[in-house]
């Protein structure tokens, strides 16, 4: 209690003195004087060129160096590399304190719960620390602080460039899996997570928007871009069982600009206008394969000639399960659409030795009608073995008041009405 | 005896009148600025060039030597200087390995570099500090300004590689051809 008391007045104190967010990192900014427009339309929505950035670990692919305005502190002069391995391998880490805050305002509005309101203020607060050691290194943290919790979501390194450039980064830590994925929670528009992101079949089981704790390999060359991984399969860092769960992801970008924007001019993507255009259509396929260890205990009590006896009992078991998935996004001038299937197989979520399968998928349209407001619309369906079908669909609106400070007005209408309540939602968010 | 006055003025003519000049500019997004990069003829077949009697200098001036980088010609020495009132150390590593030692102000360590190629010159005392020696075969080279530009003067007429150097940047290669005026050589690296 004493830590997280600790942690949370951390997090006011920065909320004072700094700020980052949730992957619409100020600190870049800060870094290369540059607007989050650079990177992003409407944050945390990357153009292509903050998707080559953040795939080349928050470094510009083409001579990084020439644009970093913010001297980082030497740890040994380049030239040391001569004298390794009778000295340390050089390096540098950020001139300045490489934090950033979000601040989320939200005003809740649930339509069929008697219309009850709320204002959620703040509703969360996310501070990052994102940088790099030299070109070798990229780093990654993220303190979210929601309600009375405070929790590391986010904390990982990625070592650059392994024998080959760009083809291999090693990352470790606590990460967000196949972070390529076009509808990337993190950087969604929307307040709601669609439903491939989001669903899960089992309490507490996989979902693809948890981060895990885990080892990846990833890397991207001309159009072809992979990620390879062993997560502990939990969504915390813990593992509740010996087996650790393989991932991959695979993306296929047609047209455009090729990952690494090989045959590009440096710089020539810096578009000072629509920046976010980009025709191209991106293919990804993905899977995942876990085992979960379940539990659930049974209290029973029973009463015999006036005497009360309670006893428990708990059953223990395994779940082993996957998740196959496809994805396509097109971008054609102001529109981008994206679209997303996923199948899930678990061979006993609930105990009862019953198979379950399930099925996921969602179609999003983003639309820029200007550089500042963007229309959302997103139609989305669950179905579960042996449950309801879940169907949803989801209007938002993004207005980027200012690059760093934007509100999002979201209506949540469920098709059937017993399976939610339809809600309308407002956001503030800033970062700096 | 007008034979060799007329030897003597083809000489003089051919090795002053005629020499030429390089120049041009290096283009570069690679580093912040295209300043101190250093452009020169890799090779001049058939001759010897003596180095100069005076020493070159590099000197340490609040933890950052001074020039960072310095072209000599094979054979050259160079002066290091410690300007600074804490001691620095002074070592090379590349194509010359050596180690100076470490001192303190006023006093100065000479080093002939004999071997071509470049040189790194490190202080183990300060790790950030960095400079180097570009030990070359002619005399015939230049720096980048801040804008890109270099001059390299005073060139006998021939047919030549021009070369790049830079720490951070891959070495680009032309051919260049020298007969009585200047030519223009541009590098986009």
């Amino acid at each position: 209690m004493k830590g997280k008391s600790l942690l949370l007045v951390l997090v006011l104190v920065f909320v004072v003195c700094f700020c980052v967010e949730a992957y619409a990192i100020p600190t870049f900014a800060r870094k290369y004087r540059t607007s989050c427009q650079t990177c992003h339309s409407v944050f945390p929505k990357l153009t292509p060129f903050g998707e080559a950035f953040r795939k080349n670990g928050f470094m510009i692919v083409e001579g990084d160096m020439a644009y970093v305005k913010e001297e980082p502190v030497s740890m040994g002069a380049e030239a040391y590399k001569r004298v390794w391995p009778d000295a340390v391998w050089p390096t540098t880490i950020p001139g300045y304190v490489p934090l950033s805050l979000m601040v989320i305002q939200r005003f809740n509005w649930d339509i069929d719960d008697d219309n009850a309101t709320e204002f959620n203020f703040p509703h969360e607060l996310e501070l990052m620390f994102a940088g790099t050691f030299g070109e070798d290194f990229t780093f990654f943290a993220e303190l979210e602080a929601e309600g009375d919790e405070v929790a590391a979501h986010t904390n990982w390194l990625m070592w650059n460039d392994l024998f080959i450039e760009n083809l291999i980064n090693l990352k470790a830590g606590f990460f967000d899996i196949m972070s390529n994925r076009p509808y990337n929670s993190h950087r969604r528009l929307t307040i709601s997570r669609n439903s491939i992101e989001n669903y899960r079949v089992s309490d507490d089981g996989f979902r693809l928007r948890d981060n895990q704790a885990g080892i990846e390999l990833n890397g991207f060359k001309n159009r072809l871009a992979y990620a390879v991984g062993l997560v502990n399969g939990t969504g915390e860092m813990g593992d509740d069982n010996k087996r650790k769960d393989p991932y991959y992801r695979v993306d296929l970008k047609l047209f455009g600009l090729p990952f690494d924007r090989s045959g590009q001019e440096p710089g020539a993507d810096l578009k000072s206008e629509k920046n976010w255009q980009d025709n191209s259509i991106q293919l990804g396929t993905f899977g995942y394969f876990g085992e979960q260890d379940l539990s659930e205990t049974t209290v029973t009590t029973t009463t015999v000639a006036g005497v009360t006896t309670t006893s428990t009992s708990t059953s223990e078991w395994s779940n082993d399960y996957s998740r196959l998935g496809v994805d396509a996004r097109v971008l054609f001038y102001n529109l981008d659409v994206m679209a997303g299937y996923l199948w899930g197989n678990d061979d006993d979520p609930e105990g009862d030795g019953e198979e379950i399968d399930s099925n996921a998928w969602f179609v999003e349209a983003q639309y820029h009608l200007f550089p500042w407001l963007v229309p959302i619309l997103r139609y989305e369906e669950i179905l579960v073995d042996g449950r309801d079908d879940v169907e949803k669909v989801i209007a938002s609106l993004n207005i980027l008041a200012r690059a760093n400070l934007k509100a999002i007005v979201e209506g949540e209408i469920f098709v059937d009405e017993d399976d939610g309540d339809d809600k309308v939602t407002v956001d503030l968010r800033y970062v700096f | 005896m007008r034979n060799i006055l007329i030897g003597l003025f083809l000489v003089i003519f051919t090795g002053t009148c005629m020499a030429g000049g390089i120049k041009g500019k290096v283009s570069t997004a690679k580093i912040k600025s295209p300043s101190g990069i250093l452009v020169y003829i890799e090779k001049i077949d058939g001759k010897e060039f003596p180095p100069p009697a005076e020493h070159l200098v590099m000197d340490q001036v609040k933890l950052v030597f001074i020039p960072r980088v310095l072209p000599v010609l094979k054979g050259a020495a160079v002066d290091f200087v410690n300007s600074d009132d804490v001691k620095h150390n002074v070592f090379g590593v590349g194509s010359d390995d050596f180690d100076l030692g470490t001192w303190t102000k006023g006093i100065v360590k000479s080093y002939t570099f004999n071997k071509l190629g470049d040189v790194a010159i490190l202080c183990n005392v300060h790790p950030e500090m960095e400079a180097f020696v570009v030990v070359l075969q002619n005399p015939y080279f230049g720096l980048t300004d801040a804008g890109g530009n270099y001059e390299i003067k005073d060139v006998p007429p021939g047919k030549y590689k021009l070369k790049t150097w830079h720490d951070r940047l891959k070495p680009a290669t032309k051919d260049v051809e020298v007969a009585g005026d200047t030519v223009e050589v541009g590098f986009e690296i």
